[in-house]
């Protein structure tokens, strides 16, 4: 609503509109309330204008009821959740000392994220990030991604708790262990890519074995070539077609693909583009191929849109659409 | 000088000295400069219609960052409601087939409602939504509550007040 110069009102006659309204909405009202409302009204032209305004206001709610209330009401509710846990969660990063902020975090925000991000010995929020780690090796995050290691002179262990990464080993001959949600790899792989989600792992071996120790398998020790992709969840790894994704393209800060259904493609880019992307349903099978820069996701939607014949429409700031 | 003449000055020199420390400000805690830009320019904007405020600050950067705060805990209160918005429309059968217009539309409308119940309790805020959108009455509201009919009442009037400052004030 514009704030135009409105006639002012006193609190007391908004006030008193007010509880006008309540009178009849609450059930309570009797038929001496109905006269003595009708002479409040005409007692004073301001009354009618007060009467009017908070009518005017109801309106709102009444269009938004009209449309879809359960879609309104369930996201002003989700978004107070979602802003409650963000605030408790800043007052638990400033106890561990760590310097994230609010709007940091905000794309990712998720309940178990907090924990994830203040145990990291190695966090990336926004941006992806190389660590080079105590024994020389080479540590790739990609954005919203943490770590834990344990190092030491008998073992190295890597956590994968959040995100992905891609790890180049150094000279050192002492075996490395990474820990996933479904299993432990060992590796003497000099380099390796890793994707954590919540029920399954990705794992890219570029040189090098690792072997997989799955406590829930029938199977143990299973070994995962060079050169292959697999998924592992809690009990089984499977091989998976290689050729479509390059999972580990964004260290070279490109997406690289080949025939990929465009939906599967947004969901790879919602990574690193920052807003939503909606795709119409026509066209989410609609496959892509090509390697594609980093720096400007706008213009990855605007060459995606135009091999789609189709557009990309920006109906705000954060939240694009690509459609005929 | 006459009182423009003054407040001009006064707004020019504010924005000279504080403008660029702000843009910084504001870029250290959204990781972005690009939103520190539009956000440093809102703030400055809100300056700009109060001129009688000029005089009255004492400490720019405590004022300006206070209100850069607000805007910026706004802004992200936008985005993760937006956020909400697109997932819940997806999974919602009676929205799946407005069109995008409708959903835009739709999600201005959102946005309107949330800022005019900013300031309110949980409990008041959900009284509310359970009247104005659920459609329940009173009564039923009172006993899924477990409170008194006289505090939903009393729940419903601080709503609809906020609502009309809010649309009114200025």
């Amino acid at each position: 609503m514009q704030k135009s110069k409105h006639t002012p009102l006193t609190d007391q006659i908004v006030q008193q509109a007010i509880a006008w309204r309540i009178c009849f909405e609450s059930g309570n009202a009797q038929s001496k309330d109905l006269d003595e409302y009708q002479r409040w009204r005409l007692a004073d032209p301001l009354h009618e204008l007060a009467w009017q305004r908070i009518e005017l206001l109801e309106s709102t709610f009444s269009n938004a009821t009209q449309k879809s209330a359960s879609i309104v009401h369930s996201t002003l509710q989700k978004t107070d959740r979602d802003i409650q846990s963000m605030s408790r969660r800043q007052a638990l990063k400033k106890i561990a000392g760590t310097t994230l902020s609010l709007a940091s975090v905000s794309w990712l925000a998720d309940e178990q994220g907090a924990w994830q991000y203040l145990n990291a010995d190695y966090a990336t929020t926004n941006q992806r990030e190389l660590f080079t780690l105590a024994d020389n090796s080479q540590l790739w995050l990609n954005s919203g991604s943490t770590v834990e290691l344990n190092f030491n002179n008998q073992n190295k262990r890597i956590h994968l708790t959040r995100g992905e990464m891609q790890y180049t080993g150094s000279v050192s001959t002492q075996p490395l262990q990474i820990k996933l949600n479904h299993g432990v790899l060992i590796s003497d792989s000099k380099q390796f890519f890793v994707r954590h989600e919540d029920d399954h792992a990705l794992v890219k071996v570029m040189q090098g074995n690792i072997v997989v120790q799955q406590p829930n398998s029938l199977r143990t020790n299973q070994v995962m070539n060079a050169g292959a992709l697999y998924k592992i969840t809690s009990n089984s790894v499977q091989q998976l077609d290689n050729h479509i994704f390059d999972y580990s393209s964004w260290t070279e800060g490109l997406l690289s693909v080949r025939n990929m259904p465009i939906k599967h493609f947004l969901a790879e880019l919602s990574r690193y583009h920052r807003g939503f992307v909606k795709c119409a349903p026509s066209l989410d099978d609609y496959l892509i191929s090509g390697v594609f820069q980093l720096n400007d996701t706008n213009l990855i939607l605007t060459t995606l849109a135009r091999t789609a014949r189709a557009k990309v429409h920006y109906m705000t700031r954060w939240w694009a659409e690509i459609r005929p | 000088m006459t009182s423009n003449t003054a407040n001009s000055v006064g707004f020019n020199t504010l924005y000279q000295e504080h403008h660029e420390w702000l843009v910084r400000w504001i870029a250290r805690r959204t990781y972005s400069t690009d939103s520190a830009q539009d956000l440093a320019q809102d703030t400055f904007m809100r300056l700009l219609n109060k001129p009688s405020l000029y005089s009255e600050i004492r400490s720019p950067r405590a004022w300006l960052t206070k209100v850069a705060g607000n805007l910026v805990t706004d802004d992200i209160r936008r985005k993760i409601l937006e956020k909400n918005y697109v997932a819940f429309l997806e999974s919602m059968p009676e929205t799946a087939y407005f069109s995008p217009e409708e959903q835009f539309q739709l999600l201005r409308l959102l946005e309107q409602i949330d800022r005019l119940l900013s300031g309110l309790r949980p409990i008041e805020k959900t009284a509310f939504l359970m009247v104005r959108l659920d459609g329940l009455s009173y009564k039923e509201v009172a006993k899924q509550l477990d409170v008194s009919l006289s505090s939903i009442e009393k729940y419903i009037a601080k709503a609809m007040f906020g609502c009309y400052t809010l649309t009114y004030s200025d």
